[in-house]
């Protein structure tokens, strides 16, 4: 395990004052290791959440999330603050996204017709609306608001993890708010 | 919270949030019944009660026509189910527990063995295989139709795949497990031969991931072969999946077939363990894709008449029937649909399945509210179409159709 997941450790846990850093740089890896899984675990519901506003069914949404952590895990030592974890995940995630969206684009050529059956009562008609209005999103707008509004991430941040530009973030986010507002008849 | 961008409507942007932070609770709550990694059960059973009623029927919304949830209690006695006290050498579910002399573990003792295993000695596994007919949405290195290339498999493209029981749903089993199995899957009940700390864990992932984190991949329960596939104890009752394609067929005029199921859809990861069939494409448009319904003009045909206007205006795929999964059991069923209450008054209202947005907007600028739901006839259950408020055409419908189901499930107990 790397100094930069001990660092993320040493970030996630500094609210738990009984473990010293000595303890912790004598921590076996593989220890460590499962400590990381579970810090990175606590941000499972936020990448789920937003892998199911990324992509149109349960069963990607929850492959996206594991294909994320995976890749977290072993690049770890790329994130350069340690405090920056929440956003960093969310940016992978953001690109395995779009990749996949570019693989399955060359498998499957009509849209998923069933999105999802939930075999639980269902949500709210606000939140099925919503659904209903983000799927019809272009991909970068839809992944800006899911950024903004669900992981609240500030605009710099958004434009951060996308790879754009503050204006250009800016420029998804009304439009897509644009497009809610006519789908959800917001007017 | 972040501050509104300029010249956007803070209303709308509440509405947003709101929406999102339900969103946000549901994640989390359903990673707490459904976590992404290793628990030893997926989804909560439901009562037993449920299981031994029998002949249950109520009344949907308005309350004019029966529609039945039917759950059996009679027993085939060639194909008893997980409620019957097993035969020695099986277990509830049927699946052997000794296999050629060897035990047969099931999936909570295999996961101990994730942490307690010392050396790479294989051992038995009972479980429950939900195999696309399609292949998955994995990438081309980890396809999992039946073929003569290795069949290896990324721990992700097993989603849903595994289950520790019939009907239980779940990513868990599959985040913990990589396949290295060539030949043919087979949906059902299954005895894998699997191993812990493989000599090759860089080679159990097609891209070669596992090789850069040993740590995370030694643990991973390895499978090397199924020995055992299910049997006559542990096919589908009381209705097979003949009787139910029977059923269908005689009261819609649709014919459904298992492995029709389109690439992608999250349908198959509904019911482990169960048969997931979707209409087989009228011979003239063999793909299915983006066709007006043809419907037989057969005047027998039920076919909630809102269908064919809504289908040619959105120039898709409409059906009322979307899917029919056959499960090994009623208690299967049970667990594949955990909050499905037969029997109760208006059960069928409150089960609604995703709404195909699309279609939804063009049915609901034509007057329509519809959705899907689900009926259930013992160890069956098919997703229909039908209004938000149900019609007489509608109810006549789905009379038919339970009825034909009932009729099946009746022979196949006497």
């Amino acid at each position: 395990m790397s100094d930069a997941i001990d660092a993320i450790l040493q970030v996630t846990t500094e609210a738990s004052p009984t473990e010293s850093s000595a303890v912790r740089a004598a921590v076996a890896p593989q220890v460590r290791a499962a400590e990381f899984g579970e810090v990175l675990h606590r941000h499972t519901p936020v990448l789920l959440a937003a892998a199911r506003a990324l992509v149109r069914n349960e069963a990607d949404a929850r492959d996206l999330v594991q294909t994320t952590l995976e890749i977290a895990t072993r690049k770890a030592s790329e994130l350069r603050d340690p405090g920056a974890l929440r956003s960093w995940l969310l940016a992978v995630q953001i690109r395995e996204a779009f990749r996949l969206r570019r693989r399955l684009a060359h498998l499957i050529h009509h849209e998923f017709r069933v999105l999802e059956m939930p075999s639980v009562p269902g949500p709210s008609a606000d939140v099925m609306a919503l659904r209903a209005a983000l799927a019809k999103l272009p991909t970068r707008a839809r992944a800006a608001v899911a950024l903004h509004y669900l992981a609240d991430l500030p605009v710099s941040e958004v434009a951060r993890v996308m790879g754009i530009s503050e204006n250009t973030t800016k420029g998804h986010l009304k439009a897509g708010l644009a497009r809610l507002r006519k789908e959800l008849g917001d007017e | 919270m972040n501050k509104p961008l300029d010249s956007i409507d803070e209303r709308l942007e509440r509405r947003v949030r709101g929406a999102f932070a339900s969103e946000l609770h549901r994640a989390d709550a359903d990673l707490a019944v459904t976590p992404l990694h290793a628990s030893t059960r997926g989804r909560r059973t439901r009562p037993l009660a449920i299981a031994a009623a029998a002949a249950l029927t109520f009344v949907v919304a308005a309350g004019a026509v029966g529609v039945g949830a039917f759950i059996s209690q009679a027993r085939n006695p060639t194909t008893p189910s997980a409620a019957q006290t097993p035969p020695a050498g099986r277990y509830p579910d049927g699946i052997p527990s000794v296999w050629q002399g060897e035990r047969v573990m099931r999936w909570d003792q295999a996961l101990a063995m994730r942490s307690t295993a010392s050396d790479e000695t294989s051992f038995l596994v009972g479980v429950w295989l939900d195999v696309p007919p399609n292949g998955s949405a994995c990438d081309s290195s980890g396809h999992l139709t039946p073929a003569a290339s290795p069949g290896d498999v990324r721990p992700a493209c097993l989603g849903g795949i595994i289950s520790a029981e019939a009907g239980a749903p779940g990513q868990a089993l599959s985040m913990v497990a990589t396949l290295r199995y060539v030949g043919v899957l087979t949906t059902g009940p299954a005895i894998i031969r699997a191993q812990i700390h493989h000599p090759r864990p860089g080679q159990t992932s097609a891209s070669g991931q596992c090789a850069a984190t040993t740590q995370t991949c030694d643990p991973t329960i390895v499978i090397e072969d199924i020995v055992w596939a299910g049997d006559a104890y542990t096919a589908s009752e009381p209705i097979s999946v003949a009787a139910a394609q029977g059923a269908v067929r005689s009261a819609t005029g649709i014919d459904f077939e298992p492995g029709n199921v389109p690439p992608g859809s999250s349908a198959l990861y509904l019911a482990p363990g169960g048969w997931a069939m979707t209409r087989v494409p009228p011979t003239d448009d063999p793909t299915g894709l983006n066709m007006f319904p043809t419907y037989p003009t057969d005047s027998t045909i039920l076919v909630p008449p809102f269908m064919d206007t809504v289908g040619e205006a959105s120039n898709d795929y409409i059906q009322p029937l979307y899917a029919v999964f056959v499960l090994p059991s009623p208690a299967a069923v049970a667990r594949a649909l955990p909050g499905l209450d037969p029997g109760v008054a208006g059960s069928l209202s409150i089960y609604n399945l995703m709404p195909l947005t699309a279609i939804t907007a063009i049915a609901r600028a034509q007057g329509h509210e519809f959705n899907f739901r689900w009926l259930v006839s013992g160890n069956v259950a098919v997703a229909v179409l039908i209004h938000v408020q149900p019609t007489s055409g509608d109810l006549r419908f789905l009379n038919s159709l339970e009825s034909a189901l009932n009729a099946k499930a009746a022979a196949a107990t006497h």
